[in-house]
C-alpha cells in the first residue's frame, strides 16, 4: 500500500503494557503506519521509541500536530480524560484502553468531545474479539440456548503491581481493573443494562492499600441475574496470568466460555513452574484491525465510548454498594 | 440390636436403607410412605400402613420425605424418645427450627441432619487443608453445585413452599460447608430463578460475607445438562486450592456403543460413613461430625439467602434466634 493510503496513528503513552503489544500488531498491518509516541515518563519513551523504531514525541501536544489520524491511548486511567479530550480537539480518532476514565463525569467529557469534534471513539475490550466468545454469542443469537437466565462470569488476574494499585491513578484495585471486561461482554450477549449490583470487596489477598479481590452480583433489565469474581487472586506458582469465564444459563442449554483455556502444560525445572503456554487466536490484532478499518471505511465504533461508560459504572456502582453494604441501583446518582 | 425406621422410600430412603443394612448391630424394621407404591419398592422390610405402627416398632427413625413434611416427624420422634436422622434441611422454614430446637433440647433428643459433604473424602480434606493453612489465609471462595431438575415424587421439588428451591436442596450443602472451614456468616446477597417465577428449574447465585473476612461466592443449580458436578476454589493470601469433580479422576470406562462414566471410588460411601456416626451417636452419645446447632445456624443461613432473592436486599444474619 502506497504510504500516503495508510491511517497514521500515534501511540499516547506506554504506561499501559497493552501498548506494547498494540504498537507491534499495528506495525504488522499493511494499512497501518505507526508515526510516533508519546509518553510522559521519558526514560519508557525512549526505550519503546528504539524498541520500535519510531520517533519519540517531547509531549503529547507535539505528537498530535503531526500527520496522523488516529491515537491509541494506554496512559494510566486517571489520565485518559485529559488525553482524550486533547486528542479530539486536534481532530484525531482515538482508541482507549479499558477502563474508558475513572469517573462518570470524565468519561461523559471524553464522549462529548470526541461528538463535537467530530472524531471516533473506540475502547479497548479486546475480549469481545475472543473465539469463544463471538462463537457462543452467535449461538445465543440463533436461540439455540433459548432465552437466557443467568450469567456467571469470572476476570480473575494476578496482582499487577505499579500504577495499578495506585488509586490516583487507577481509581481503583482489581474491580475497576477487572469488572469492565464482563460487563461488557454481558452487556454486549444480552442488549441489556444493568439495573442493579450488590458487591463485597476486600484487600485481604495482598493487603496492600488497594482493593484486590471481591465478588459482585447485578441483575439486567429484564431479570437476567449475574455475578462476577475480578479478584486478583491467581497466585505467582499458578499456570497462568487468569481467566475470562462465562457460564451462560438458557432455557434451554447452558454455554461455559473459557476463553484462555486453549493451554499446553509445560513443566520446567529452570523456574520451578508449571505454566500453560497458550495457543489460542489472538484477539488484540483483530480488535486492532477493526479500529483501524473503522477509520478507512468512515464506519461507527464497534465498541463505543458509551459502552465503556456503562461497563465502568457497574465498578463504581459495586465500589459504591460495597461501601454500603447494600445493593445499589443503576443508573448512579 | 438398634431398630431403624425409615419414612419416605423415594431417592434417599432407598439409599439409607441400603447403608443402614451394612452397619453392624441395625437392622431396618420397615418403611413408610403415604405412597404405597413407594413402600413397595423396598424389598425385605416390612410396609408399613400407618406411620404410628412404625414409630411402635424403632428405636430410631429416618426421615427422609418431602423438606416441608420434616417437621411432624420429627416433632413426633422427639415426642416419642427415639433418636432421630433426618435428611437436610432439618425442615423448611425459621419457626418451624425454632419449635424443633426448643423441644428437642428441653428434652436432650438425639437428632442428627444430614449434611453430607463433612463425610466426603474430598471436602473433609480441603477442611484439613484450610485449617493447616496450606495456602494460608482463604480470601475469595469460589463453590459450585449443579444438576439437573429432578421431578421428585409428585414434583415437590418444583414447590418453593415445599423444598425450597435449589438454595435449600443444593447450596444448603455448600453453606455447611463454608461454615464448618469459616464459622459464622455476617451477611448474604442472593439470586435464584424460582423466585422470580421460572417453572420447573431453579439456578441460584449467593455472595456471603464471613464474620472472619472470608468472601465467598456460591453457585447451586438444577439447570445443567451433563450431569451432577461440584467444585470448590479457594484463593488465599499464599496461594489457591481448587477441587473439580469433573476431573481428574481415577476411573473411566467406554463401552463399544459409546456408553461411558467416569468415577473417582473410594472405600466407603459418604452416606455410609456419615450413617455410622450418627449409629455411634446413639449408642455412645459421642457428638456426630456435625450437631443440631450447626444444622440450625446453616438453615438460618440458607433461608436468609432464600429471603434476599425475594427482597433484592442484603439480609444481616442475626444468629440464634432460639
Ligand atoms: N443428602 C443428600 O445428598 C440429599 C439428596 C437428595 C435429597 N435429599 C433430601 O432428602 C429428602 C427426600 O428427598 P428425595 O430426593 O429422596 O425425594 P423423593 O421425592 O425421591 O422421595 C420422597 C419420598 O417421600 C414420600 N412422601 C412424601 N410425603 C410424605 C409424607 N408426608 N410422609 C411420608 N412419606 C412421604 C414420597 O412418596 C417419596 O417416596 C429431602 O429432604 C431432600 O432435601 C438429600
Amino acid at each position: 500500500m502506497a504510504s500516503d493510503d495508510k491511517v497514521k496513528i500515534g501511540i499516547m503513552s506506554f504506561a499501559h503494557m497493552h501498548a506494547h503489544s498494540y504498537t507491534a500488531y499495528l506495525m504488522g498491518m499493511d494499512s497501518v503506519k505507526v508515526i510516533g509516541l508519546a509518553d510522559d515518563d521519558k526514560k519508557r519513551g525512549r526505550a519503546m521509541s528504539k524498541e520500535f523504531k519510531i520517533k519519540a514525541f517531547d509531549n503529547c501536544k507535539k505528537l498530535l500536530k503531526e500527520d496522523i489520524e488516529a491515537v491509541v491511548i494506554c496512559s494510566e486511567n486517571s489520565k485518559h480524560a485529559e488525553l482524550a479530550i486533547m486528542a479530539a480537539e486536534a481532530k484525531k480518532h482515538i482508541l482507549c484502553e479499558k477502563p474508558i476514565s475513572t469517573n462518570i463525569k470524565d468519561a461523559q467529557k471524553m464522549i462529548e468531545a470526541c461528538k463535537k469534534n467530530g472524531v471516533k471513539l473506540m475502547l479497548a475490550f479486546p475480549c469481545r474479539y475472543l473465539t469463544s466468545v463471538t462463537r457462543a454469542r452467535r449461538i445465543i443469537e440463533n436461540g439455540e440456548i433459548g432465552r437466557i437466565l443467568a450469567i456467571k462470569g469470572t476476570n480473575h488476574g494476578s496482582f499487577p503491581g505499579g500504577w495499578f494499585v495506585d488509586v490516583k491513578k487507577s481509581g481503583g484495585g482489581a474491580v475497576m481493573d477487572h469488572t469492565v471486561h464482563v460487563v461488557d461482554l454481558m452487556r454486549w450477549i444480552l442488549n441489556k443494562e444493568v439495573k442493579r449490583v450488590y458487591a463485597e470487596i476486600d484487600k485481604s489477598i495482598h493487603n496492600k492499600k488497594i482493593d484486590d479481590c471481591g465478588t459482585l452480583a447485578f441483575e439486567f433489565h429484564g431479570g437476567v441475574i449475574a455475578t462476577l469474581d475480578p479478584s486478583w487472586s491467581r497466585p505467582k506458582s499458578f499456570m497462568t496470568w487468569g481467566d475470562v469465564t462465562l457460564d451462560i444459563i438458557g432455557e434451554k442449554g447452558v454455554i461455559q466460555v473459557d476463553a484462555f483455556a486453549q493451554a499446553i502444560n509445560v513443566f520446567d525445572d529452570t523456574k520451578n513452574k508449571h505454566y500453560w503456554a497458550n495457543w489460542g487466536s489472538n484477539a488484540d490484532t483483530k480488535m486492532l484491525r477493526s479500529f483501524v478499518d473503522m477509520i478507512r471505511y468512515n464506519k461507527e465504533p464497534a465498541i463505543s465510548g458509551y459502552d465503556g461508560l456503562k461497563a465502568m459504572e457497574v465498578a463504581l456502582g459495586a465500589y459504591e454498594s460495597a461501601k454500603k453494604k447494600q445493593a445499589v441501583e443503576l443508573p448512579l446518582k | 440390636m438398634d431398630r431403624v425406621g425409615v419414612i419416605g422410600c423415594g431417592k434417599m430412603g432407598l439409599k439409607h436403607m441400603d447403608c443402614f443394612r451394612r452397619i453392624p448391630g441395625v437392622k431396618v424394621v420397615g418403611v413408610y410412605d403415604t405412597n404405597a407404591v413407594k413402600c413397595k419398592e423396598c424389598s425385605g422390610v416390612k410396609h408399613y400402613e400407618t406411620v404410628a405402627e412404625l414409630f411402635k416398632d424403632c428405636d430410631i427413625v429416618d426421615i427422609c420425605t418431602p423438606t416441608n413434611t420434616h417437621k411432624e416427624y420429627i416433632m413426633e420422634g422427639i415426642k416419642q424418645k427415639k433418636a432421630v436422622f433426618v435428611e437436610k434441611p432439618l425442615c423448611r422454614t425459621m419457626d418451624e427450627a425454632n419449635e424443633i430446637l426448643k423441644e428437642a433440647k428441653k428434652k436432650k433428643a438425639k437428632i442428627m441432619v444430614g449434611h453430607i459433604l463433612r463425610y466426603f473424602n474430598q471436602y473433609a480434606n480441603i477442611k484439613r487443608l484450610v485449617d493447616a493453612k496450606a495456602a494460608g489465609k482463604p480470601c475469595v471462595v469460589r463453590i459450585s453445585r449443579v444438576n439437573g431438575f429432578r421431578r421428585g415424587s409428585n414434583n415437590w421439588f418444583s414447590s418453593l413452599e415445599k423444598s425450597g428451591g435449589v438454595i435449600l436442596d443444593l447450596m444448603i450443602h455448600d453453606i455447611d460447608f463454608l461454615m464448618w472451614c469459616f464459622g459464622d456468616v455476617e451477611r448474604v446477597y442472593a439470586m435464584n430463578l424460582m423466585s422470580k417465577g421460572v417453572q420447573d428449574t431453579d439456578y441460584a447465585l449467593a455472595v456471603l460475607r464471613f464474620k472472619n473476612g472470608v468472601i465467598a461466592h456460591l453457585e447451586a443449580s438444577w439447570a445443567h445438562y451433563s450431569g451432577f458436578r461440584t467444585s470448590v476454589e479457594m484463593a488465599c493470601d499464599k496461594g489457591l486450592i481448587s477441587y473439580d469433580s469433573r476431573n481428574p479422576n481415577t476411573l473411566a470406562v467406554e463401552f463399544a456403543g459409546g456408553r461411558n462414566f467416569k468415577d473417582s471410588p473410594v472405600d466407603e460411601n459418604a452416606t455410609l460413613v456419615e450413617l455410622k456416626d450418627f449409629i455411634n451417636y446413639t449408642r455412645s452419645g459421642k457428638i456426630p461430625k456435625l450437631d443440631i446447632d450447626d444444622a440450625y445456624g446453616c438453615l438460618e443461613v440458607s433461608l436468609a439467602a432464600l429471603e434476599s432473592t425475594k427482597t433484592g436486599k442484603v439480609v444481616t444474619i442475626k444468629k440464634g434466634k432460639f
